[in-house]
């Protein structure tokens, strides 16, 4: 077994550096009522990530879903030490992207947030890959330790 | 004010500001003539809410614009005989007071705009809460963005928010021509919600502009229909031609202007769309609610003429929910004490889906809110059924559905 890397240049929406396994849908995420905060664990019986643990994971999705009390459930993830470590979108929804900004402003956890990738994220990236996400500088950079190559 | 000279917490309100305006690309910030949060229920907030509410009450921070709260998780009078669990209400109790100590307007209402903070048209707010969102730039014609919680916080402090979106000129304009094809008669209470419901679902967040609503229409009703239309989709402006202020020169010739789409509604649709509204057929109900957004005074009265000597079958509750204001006018003017002798229960400052409804495992709840037919599955975990508040009281009498 190789390891294979790929480095992918986009835009950095909320600042930070974090890495970690990816957890990778293909569907739009709505973290209201779509994540239980206390337990990071995904409880959206209609999502394809239903059951899954977000917990330091690298979240990446196409969208977000937006809701006016959405923000905060990111905040009570980080409170509850629940939070993803980063993520990933095709283009990232302004009211997650507030939770993330403001993650760092009240408990100094940085989630870096990166989107309009030169490649779709949900599409290059798979689950398990091991993802490091430069929000600073909007890049990101994947390690697969894995025979096939990364497209 | 970002440098710190006001101290820590506008510091902080203005570092999160100046970021959220990044993220959307705004050049500057402008001042705002009120701000409203929604940071007030716990059981949306939760334990992350209550830090930063008490954060920001530690640093001293005081609302530098007039800022209206939110509905609070329960009724801040009545919790206990609702059964409200004590570790739920230290909690609640918590905001309340760090609300307080910020100087937030207690009218614990999702409707401002009728109580304690009345916008003018063309003037920018920090406002979060959907459906007064809705109302203020649809009905008024003042200008927000649907703020998130934290951020309206932010805004109440810094009395500023960063200028993008909806405070632009540009993107005020109608982008979707819904053509109601309703004859007037049948454009009852009943019927507003379901215009909203399908209008959101329809457009999500594009605006909408809409012909055939008369120019008599009631706030009431653009207040209920918003409100839908807001939960379905993500609509924060409508234009109603001819009705609403930034519509009123829309004429003709405007209309056969260039639209993304366009779309007719028409009995067929509404019919549909209840359906819809529904998630189960006849079925024995056991709460019936009301109230979303909070009623008003003159909803309390139709109620009132509704229930007069009737009583409300023992198996159900039926609960609605308003301000403070309204509850005292209801009281002088003797409605409080028909609704209360036909066994149904006024309850303020709250409502069912920002409280632990789910406390009391109620199965079908009824309804006559788009919003809180649109919600309540999630929320309260009933089953739901969307009815005029004539069936809600009808049904609440018999016991059951027809």
């Amino acid at each position: 077994m190789r390891e294979t890397k790929l480095a992918l240049k986009g835009c950095g929406v909320v600042k930070g550096i974090a890495e970690g396994a990816a957890l990778v849908s293909e569907q739009n995420l709505s973290l209201w009522g779509g994540l239980n905060p206390q337990t990071g664990v995904i409880v959206d019986k209609r999502h394809e990530l239903y059951g899954q643990q977000v917990r330091g994971r690298v979240l990446v999705f196409p969208y977000g879903k937006g809701s006016t009390t959405g923000a905060i459930v990111l905040l009570e993830a980080v409170r509850c030490e629940s939070a993803p470590a980063a993520i990933i979108n095709v283009r990232t929804e302004p009211i997650l992207a507030s939770g993330a900004l403001m993650a760092r402003i009240f408990y100094k956890k940085e989630i870096p947030v990166v989107d309009r990738l030169e490649k779709n994220p949900v599409k290059v990236i798979h689950t398990n890959d091991y993802v490091r996400v430069n929000g600073n500088e909007g890049l990101v950079e994947i390690a697969r330790k894995r025979a096939d190559k990364i497209n | 004010m970002l440098a710190g000279e006001h101290g820590e917490a506008a510091q902080i309100a203005m570092e999160i500001l100046t970021r959220v305006g990044d993220i959307y690309g705004a050049e500057e910030m402008i001042e705002i003539a009120s701000a409203h949060t929604v940071m007030t229920p716990y059981r949306d907030i939760m334990d992350a809410g209550v830090e930063i509410c008490e954060k920001f009450a530690e640093l001293g921070a005081k609302y530098s614009v007039p800022t209206t709260l939110d509905p609070a998780g329960m009724d801040l009078q009545r919790w206990r005989e609702l059964k409200i669990p004590e570790t739920y209400a230290e909690k609640q109790m918590r905001i309340v007071h760090a609300q307080e100590r910020l100087g937030g307007i207690p009218v614990w209402t999702c409707t401002p705009y009728l109580y304690g903070s009345v916008p003018m048209s063309g003037q920018h707010l920090g406002w979060s809460e959907s459906s007064a969102v809705v109302f203020a730039n649809s009905v008024i014609g003042a200008r927000t963005n649907r703020l998130t919680a934290v951020v309206d916080m932010a805004a109440g402090i810094a009395g500023r928010v960063p200028k993008f979106g909806l405070h632009l000129d540009e993107n005020r304009q109608g982008k979707v021509l819904v053509k109601i094809n309703v004859k007037s008669k049948n454009l009852t209470d009943a019927n507003y919600p379901i215009i909203g419901y399908f209008i959101g679902k329809l457009v999500d967040d594009k605006i909408p502009v809409l012909t055939g609503i008369p120019h008599t229409v009631s706030t009431d009703q653009l207040k209920n229909m918003g409100a839908a239309m807001a939960a379905s989709g993500s609509v924060a402006l409508y234009h109603i031609a001819s009705v609403t202020p930034e519509a009123k020169n829309i004429d003709e010739t405007c209309l056969k202007g260039e639209w993304e789409d366009t779309v007719e509604l028409g009995m067929r649709e509404l019919k549909q769309t209840k359906e819809e509204m529904c998630t189960v057929r006849a079925r024995e109900v056991d709460f019936v609610t009301a109230g979303c957004p909070h009623y008003s005074i003159m909803e309390i009265k139709k109620l009132a003429a509704l229930l007069k000597g009737k009583k409300i079958h023992k198996r159900i509750k039926f609960w609605i929910y308003t301000t403070k204001h309204v509850e005292m006018l209801a009281k002088r003017a003797g409605y409080s004490s028909v609704i209360q002798a036909a066994g149904a229960q006024i309850l303020t400052e709250t409502c069912m889906l920002v409280s632990p409804t789910d406390i009391y495992g109620f199965e079908t709840l009824m309804t006559d809110s788009g919003k809180c037919a649109y919600y309540a599955p999630t929320l309260c975990k009933t089953e739901v059924v969307y009815g005029s508040i004539e069936d809600c009281v009808e049904t609440a009498i018999r016991g059951h559905m027809q």
